[in-house]
């Protein structure tokens, strides 16, 4: 018994490893090793020749380059952190509102839902920068409902712009929802109904179930979502500092090149990586204080 | 009793059913498997939808058979996204509606009944309709869900009636301030004249191959990878799921340069090759996700199918297609579809790759005023440009096989992520 059972574990073994032995191969290939050498690079100068690449140390000059020289690399920079503080938190509320929305009892339900997963679909860069170049991305609908002027008089200055920026791209957030309101839906679809009809039993309204049963039992879908959200964001090929990094990759001169692409990549990866964390710590930190 | 249920044979109608569910349903009835070979499971869900045709008149037996049958909520769910696509079940929608209204009427207030004075009762029968009693949504709330739904819903598809309105425009129309959404007649000239500039037909063809092939390798990539992690319990496992998600967050710009150029060591730069090898060696486009779908539908197939599989005396291999790869099709057609839709959205990568042997339609509309100027002229010479019209057409052109892919297939994209929730872990 014990020998069949070491057996199996063998060859589960073998067999898991052969399964994902392309993964691994093409991971340690084609993106183990090209992160190092992509850290290689960002600490030398690099030129690209005829015959191939020359490396020459360069030690923390990109680096420093980058952040006290390149002025266009750091606004890229701070361009991208204030969009990301603004637009997690909004793409979350709204395709949590659209996900409610679709999970109460609606006709034509399939047919919102294709919609709202249309965007999903038409993801191109291009597409994308004509709608916010030709400002069909605009709702200027709700611009003008708002007077900014009157508003700046009362409300601090950084609110107002922060206003003014989620109203000009108002669709280009919604179009940034869609796989977020099916994770949503999802995750509403496993609620168990006995509990909600307990709650009504007990004189809860729908309005206090939402607060106390629905949003801490959703708070895993929305650390996803916030988290899918920020990655997604920052893959996107209009994101202001990968187009900078872009740029720069095929120039040549200093605050240019490979090397010192790669060096803002790194930067840029580590901005990501603290965004990341400390929204990741934000939204599970709400769903302790309210357990408790 | 269930012994019988699923012993007995299937009612005719069901047979057609059998076929499209076969494995698929062993997901959403992990708890029944034990015992059972594989055969019998197959035949069980139908078995029900037949148990539950039958005792259509009874409508109160409705409820604690559903709950019995369904032991978690998710199971449920699962079951009915998938039931949607068969007839007989349609008898058994009715169920939860059922199993909700019965519970609801004892435990919420009924209509006041009190027909004593006529005014209240007009009146307060306004106000329950208006505001909904019990389980029942007033018509208030109705109205703002709806509104709001449809608000949403143009918001969304504004961008795309705007388009459509505007590339119908000629040249009078768009600087014409008075002609503000929809164009005084059907331009059509703008449509050929912006698929001549795209080379529609030849650019689309290669973006279909640009978009397929790599899709088709990343598709089966990533579901023997998601397999391996999810079915097998091996030193290293977890070290390589956390692997596959560092490699979802390290940003393209890091690894592009140094695979370019191992690329050109290979010699597979402009080529499709350049997107098929890391497609197929699991490191292609956003590959995490179609990883982590994977696993999710993976995950839920019981232990015991599997290990009476083994019994059975079929190999590892020989399990993950008679068994693994059937109960992940919705899973396969959701990652290919959007793999698809990846690949053909991809212009950075395609640009640096391809380097001009392969031009996708999004490639051709990044330059697209060029090349319009190269075919009609510039506007100095020929009094005629690219307007935006022009440039709204192609536009759509360029986005019109996304279009039509997803028109046909959408049920797979919703639905799918629906059953994969890719959610879990």
């Amino acid at each position: 018994m014990k020998k069949q059972n070491t057996i199996r574990i063998r060859s589960d073994a073998r067999n898991g490893l052969l399964f994902c032995l392309p993964w691994i191969v093409g991971f340690l290939a084609l993106s183990l090793y090209p992160i190092i050498m992509s850290v290689v690079y960002s600490f030398s100068d690099v030129t690209v020749e005829t015959d191939g690449i020359k490396i020459e140390p360069y030690g923390w000059g990109n680096f420093t380059y980058a952040l006290v020289n390149d002025s266009a690399f750091v606004t890229a920079l701070k361009d991208y952190a204030i969009k990301i503080v603004l637009y997690v938190p909004v793409i979350t509320v709204v395709s949590l509102i659209i996900a409610l929305l679709l999970n109460s009892k609606v006709k034509g339900k399939g047919f919102f839902r294709t919609l709202f997963f249309l965007p999903v679909i038409i993801t191109s860069g291009p597409v994308i920068s004509i709608f916010i170049d030709k400002g069909v991305a605009e709702f200027s609908g709700i611009a003008t409902l708002i007077d900014f002027e009157a508003l700046s008089a009362t409300v601090p200055q950084f609110l107002v712009s922060a206003l003014k920026f989620l109203t000009s791209e108002f669709i280009m957030i919604l179009w940034f929802c869609g796989i977020q309101i099916l994770v949503f839906m999802t995750g509403l679809n496993k609620l168990d109904k006995s509990m909600y009809e307990a709650a009504a039993i007990d004189g809860a309204s729908k309005w206090e179930a939402f607060w106390k049963l629905t949003l801490p039992s959703i708070n895993p879908f929305i650390v996803i979502n916030v988290v899918f959200t920020i990655i997604m964001q920052s893959m996107f090929s209009l994101n202001p500092v990968i187009s900078k990094i872009q740029a720069d990759m095929n120039a040549s001169g200093e605050g240019a090149g490979y090397g010192y692409s790669s060096a803002m990549s790194w930067i840029y990866f580590l901005v990501l990586v603290v965004l990341l964390v400390v929204f990741v710590l934000i939204f599970k930190k709400k769903e302790r204080r309210r357990v408790r | 009793m269930k012994k019988k249920r699923i012993n007995s044979a299937p009612s005719s109608d069901d047979k057609i059913v059998r076929d499209k569910d076969k494995l698929e349903n062993v997901t959403a009835f992990p708890s029944d498997t034990n015992s059972e070979s594989l055969e019998n499971i197959v035949a069980l869900p139908s078995d029900i939808a037949s148990e539950e045709l039958e005792s259509n008149s009874q409508n109160t037996s409705y409820a604690p058979n559903a709950e019995y049958i369904f032991s978690t909520n998710a199971e449920k769910s699962i079951w009915f996204a998938k039931k949607k696509v068969t007839k007989p079940s349609d008898a058994l929608e009715i169920a939860p509606e059922n199993m909700e209204s019965n519970s609801q009427n004892t435990s919420y207030a009924p209509i006041p009944t009190d027909l004593d004075t006529k005014k209240r009762f007009g009146k307060e029968r306004i106000r329950l309709a208006l505001l909904g009693y019990g389980g029942k949504r007033g018509l208030i709330s109705t109205v703002v869900i709806y509104a709001m739904l449809i608000l949403f819903g143009f918001v969304y598809v504004y961008p795309l009636l705007y388009m459509l309105a505007y590339s119908f425009m000629d040249a009078s129309d768009v600087v014409n301030p008075l002609v503000n959404f929809f164009p005084s007649s059907l331009y059509w000239q703008n449509y050929s004249e912006a698929a001549q500039t795209l080379n529609f037909w030849s650019s689309l063809g290669q973006s279909m191959l640009v978009a397929i092939l790599p899709s088709i390798a990343q598709t089966v990539a990533t579901m023997l990878v998601a397999y391996g992690l999810s079915r097998f319990r091996f030193r290293g496992r977890k070290l390589i799921i956390g692997l596959v998600v560092l490699a979802f967050i390290v940003p393209q710009q890091i690894t592009m340069f140094p695979q370019l150029l191992i690329f050109k060591k290979l010699h597979i730069l402009d080529s499709l090759l350049s997107f098929i090898v890391p497609a197929a060696l699991g490191q292609g486009i956003k590959s995490t996700i179609f990883i982590l779908i994977f696993f999710q539908f993976f995950n839920t197939i019981p232990k015991s199918v599997e290990e009476a599989a083994k019994i059975d005396g079929a190999g590892a291999f020989k399990i993950f297609v008679k068994i693994g790869i059937p109960a992940a099709l919705p899973a396969i057609l959701l990652c290919f579809l959007l793999s698809v839709v990846w690949y053909y959205n991809e212009t950075v990568l395609s640009a640096i790759y391809f380097g001009g042997e392969y031009t996708t339609l999004p490639l051709q509309l990044e330059r697209f005023q060029a090349t319009y100027e190269s075919i009609f002229g510039t506007a100095s010479t020929t009094g005629k440009s690219a307007n935006e019209a022009i440039y709204m057409a192609g536009t759509l052109l360029s986005i019109l096989p996304l279009i039509v892919i997803y028109a046909f297939t959408q049920r797979f994209f919703v639905e799918g992520i629906d059953k994969a929730g890719i959610t879990g872990e």
